[in-house]
């Protein structure tokens, strides 16, 4: 009984000094965290700046007047537009071309990859039938061998049919095999609720229809992600185009001709600024594209791997 | 041993059954895995037993259409009235003799042999038919032709020239041989499933039910037969750019296709495992060369891949965390400065740090301008092996850190927050969330993503070709430097020295390495996703 009556008393005394004792710590970790936070924010800045200065270094570098390598860090004669002008209107590199170039191929590769993708995905998603695992087991082998192994048979095949060397055989080699790459897709799908299709195929639907009124239109992320790294592909490869186009100039996708300016010692000297201002030229595009659609990019990247 | 025992044991034990455990895991995948190569061989052993099984019931059950069938594929279709099926089945049937017929007898001896005929020179008046009275005069090498040519002009007084008559081109009789036996392979499949069709289309209508119309047919392509539809495309052009290609060149592992035998100077033959004997030390000093180049870069490969990898991660986590980090400000600003670097193409930026980095650069103009290095100096990175490596293992974080921030990111918001709730009322530390929750979840959600990384890294041909391209070169290695990776020089043995049987050698080992990790990925993840939930 005493110990029934004392004990509110006490606990009302222990609630006070926890209060003061929590104040005080209160106190203290806000101070600790803005600290860490100082801290923080010092580490975030340095880092940040060390991720810009390279690309900063680049525009830095495009601009300045004159047409070898930079000797002393401020330029002697100043800074220039020029090289961006001389890029587009000269006649000695076809740089409009190959913009003209790569965005054809882009454009073709984006289509034909991301119904590839896509198909490739729905089905090992949601569709089932025999040859299924050991598709995708395959998939899974053919996938650890390098990419660069099969090149030159690729050329000896495009040689072969008589398209080496063109825009089509380019457009063919970037996406005929494309579907191999439908796990970010797949894992998407798998994590859209499978009572959609069963609704929809209750009231009749067919898995054509399945897959695109319901499957696709619920899956932007998952399309835009797919066509925005299909369509950066050929914009910055240098390897594939070097080894189908060969000396082709006309058909050079803008990243092999703008490479190919500056890989002999003459053409550093002559074009390495030029090769900067074409860079940034194909940058810019690419990094508005990108951003305006990071936040698919990171939905995209972590859809499959969180929930694969 | 049940989870609690487990937890029981003093760490160094726990550490240890850990070890043993994956070790162990490793070695059971590693016999699953000749084991689940052993099963599909008998599988398709099996599978071709049933056939023929099928075959002999479809040739004793069937009745005349049927069995003419196996003649003329198609026919019992057509009896049944499924005409453009059977008419279909009928053409690819004459397209395929005639494809045999023309091109594919010799297309498989062409395969085998690898051709016969070489190059041939000889003298001629009109530049092209051998000049009269010289028709046994061939040489196989130009330089006879031509020594040959100026005794027969200086004997007649005429102007005769030497002229070539063009040998087999072995590596193109390798690919259309091999794309032969695809096709060979294929009909037989196409075959048998027709002939086996035939007869369920006879025992279907004896017994009066019903028979797909052309129309049906066409409609199940949409509906249960959908994945033949969507698979079509996609899978034809794996098999044309990726399946033929790539047997082509592990074929090409076992001739001896390279500088000193190749179109057109001369033909290429099946050397069997002279190769691989070479690349285990065997086969004199040209071997020796190889063998020793391939050790110390496959070594360089994995130290790359261990450095690449796990730096990257670590660092990318780290300021995820940061970023995602309570309190911290302008969270879009400071994700968006980092990922700048992924638009910007490799080729560019790689190529910019190259600049940078190399003597007489952008990073020398600004030492010595700020007085940091005396001027007569040369900045010296890139020119020395150790120092090289390192500054390529670096600047690959500035390359790989965004992907992992945009990665992870996405999966620290994932964290359940109930989980650092409760851990925040029991008292727990920073550090101690960090470490029993943020780190394990995350591991758990990117282990099997790290091994794929790992292998990518392998793999990654664009970070060593653009920043050294494989400098500083050494005179000990067989056409590579000392930051070479094995992709990096199974790329320069193919463009560079036209070494092509060397580099199928390459890509296959390369291909063992990485089915390797993989499979730990494969088990580990498989043991993972057994446990189904984290929290």
């Amino acid at each position: 009984m005493i110990n029934a009556k004392y004990a509110p008393e006490q606990k009302v005394l222990t609630d006070q000094t926890d209060k003061a004792a929590e104040e005080k710590k209160y106190h203290s970790m806000r101070t600790k965290n803005a600290i860490v936070n100082t801290f923080s924010y010092i580490f975030l800045a340095v880092l940040g700046i060390l991720w810009i200065i390279p690309i900063f270094g680049v525009f830095y570098i495009s601009i300045r007047n004159e047409s070898g390598q930079p000797i002393t860090l401020v330029p002697a004669d100043g800074f220039t537009m020029n090289h961006y002008l001389y890029l587009l209107t000269t006649d000695e590199y076809p740089f409009k071309v190959w913009f003209f170039n790569t965005m054809i191929v882009a454009l073709c590769v984006m289509l034909i990859s991301t119904v590839f993708v896509l198909a490739v995905a729905y089905t090992m998603s949601r569709l089932r039938f025999k040859t299924r695992k050991g598709l995708m087991n395959i998939n899974l082998i053919l996938g650890m061998f390098p990419g660069f192994m099969s090149m030159i048979a690729v050329y000896n095949i495009l040689k072969a049919v008589g398209i080496d060397g063109s825009l089509a055989s380019l457009i063919l080699v970037y996406s005929a095999s494309s579907g191999m790459g439908f796990y970010i897709a797949k894992g998407f799908f798998d994590t859209v609720s499978k009572s959609l299709d069963e609704a929809a195929r209750i009231d009749g639907a067919n898995n054509f229809k399945v897959f695109y009124k319901i499957i696709v239109p619920l899956s932007k992320p998952i399309v835009v992600y797919t066509m925005l790294t299909s369509f950066m592909g050929p914009w910055v490869d240098y390897i594939f185009s070097s080894v189908i186009l060969r000396v082709n100039t006309q058909n050079y996708t803008v990243a092999l001709g703008l490479y190919n300016m500056v890989s002999t010692r003459e053409g550093m000297n002559q074009n390495f600024t030029a090769f900067f201002a074409g860079s940034v030229m194909i940058s810019i595009p690419i990094m508005i594209l990108f951003l305006a659609t990071q936040k698919y990019y990171v939905s995209g990247v972590t859809g499959g791997s969180v929930k694969g | 041993m049940t989870y609690v025992e487990f937890m029981e044991l003093p760490s160094n034990e726990r550490a240890k059954l850990k070890f043993y455990e994956f070790w162990a895991k490793l070695g059971r995948g590693f016999c699953n895995f000749f084991i689940s190569i052993g099963r599909f061989f008998l599988r398709l052993g099996l599978n071709i037993r049933k056939s023929f099984k099928e075959l002999g019931y479809a040739f004793s059950h069937g009745d005349m259409w049927t069995r003419l069938s196996f003649l003329f594929l198609g026919v019992s279709h057509i009896r049944r009235k499924q005409i453009l099926k059977g008419i279909c089945y009928l053409l690819l049937e004459a397209l395929f003799i005639l494809y045999i017929v023309v091109l594919g007898v010799n297309a498989v001896k062409g395969l085998i042999t690898l051709g016969n005929t070489e190059i041939h020179y000889y003298c001629s008046l009109d530049g092209s038919t051998i000049a009269t009275g010289y028709e046994g005069f061939v040489f196989s090498d130009q330089a006879s032709a031509m020594a040959f040519c100026q005794f027969y002009n200086a004997g007649n007084g005429v102007p005769g020239d030497i002229s070539v008559k063009y040998g087999d081109n072995s590596s193109v009789l390798l690919l259309f041989g091999i794309l032969a036996v695809i096709l060979i392979i294929a009909f037989i499949a196409f075959y048998s499933h027709v002939v086996k069709d035939s007869i369920e289309v006879q025992e279907k209508k004896e017994a009066h039910l019903y028979l797909n119309t052309a129309f049906d047919d066409f409609r199940e392509l949409l509906d249960k037969k959908f994945y033949l539809t969507l698979l079509f495309f996609p899978v034809l052009g794996v098999c044309i750019f990726t399946i033929l290609p790539l047997i082509d060149m592990i074929l090409m592992a076992f001739t001896n296709y390279n500088q000193s035998h190749q179109y057109p100077a001369s033909l290429f033959d099946w050397i069997g495992l002279t190769n691989f004997n070479n690349l285990f030390g065997g086969g004199g000093s040209s071997g020796s060369i190889f063998s020793y180049t391939f050790f110390h870069i496959l070594g360089w490969t994995l130290i790359w891949a261990f450095f690449a990898t796990f730096l990257n991660y670590f660092l990318g986590m780290l300021l995820a965390m940061l970023i995602n980090k309570k309190g911290i400000k302008l969270k879009k600003l400071w994700r968006t400065l980092f990922v700048f670097s992924i638009a910007v193409p490799q080729f560019v930026s790689l190529l910019t740090w190259n600049k940078f980095l190399s003597s007489s650069g952008f990073v020398e103009i600004i030492l010595k301008t700020w007085g940091w290095m005396a001027q007569g100096d040369k900045l010296t990175v890139l020119d020395y092996t150790s120092s090289a490596r390192i500054a390529i293992i670096l600047i690959n974080l500035w390359i790989g850190v965004p992907y992992t921030i945009l990665s992870t990111s996405g999966i620290l918001m994932n964290i359940p927050a109930d989980l650092y709730e409760s851990a925040q009322i029991d008292g727990a530390k920073p550090a101690t969330i960090y470490l029993k929750i943020t780190l394990p979840y995350i591991l758990f959600v990117t282990g099997p993503y790290l091994i794929t990384q790992f292998v990518g890294n392998i793999n990654n041909f664009n970070v060593i070709y653009f920043l050294t391209a494989g400098a500083p070169t050494t005179n000990n290695y067989m056409n590579a430097g000392t930051t070479d990776l094995l992709v990096t020089w199974l790329y320069k043995l193919t463009v560079n020295s036209a070494n092509y049987s060397y580099a199928a050698v390459i890509g296959i080992m390369t291909f063992v390495i990485c089915a390797f990790f993989s499979l730990i990925a494969y088990k580990n993840s498989s043991a993972m996703k057994n446990e189904e939930d984290f929290a």
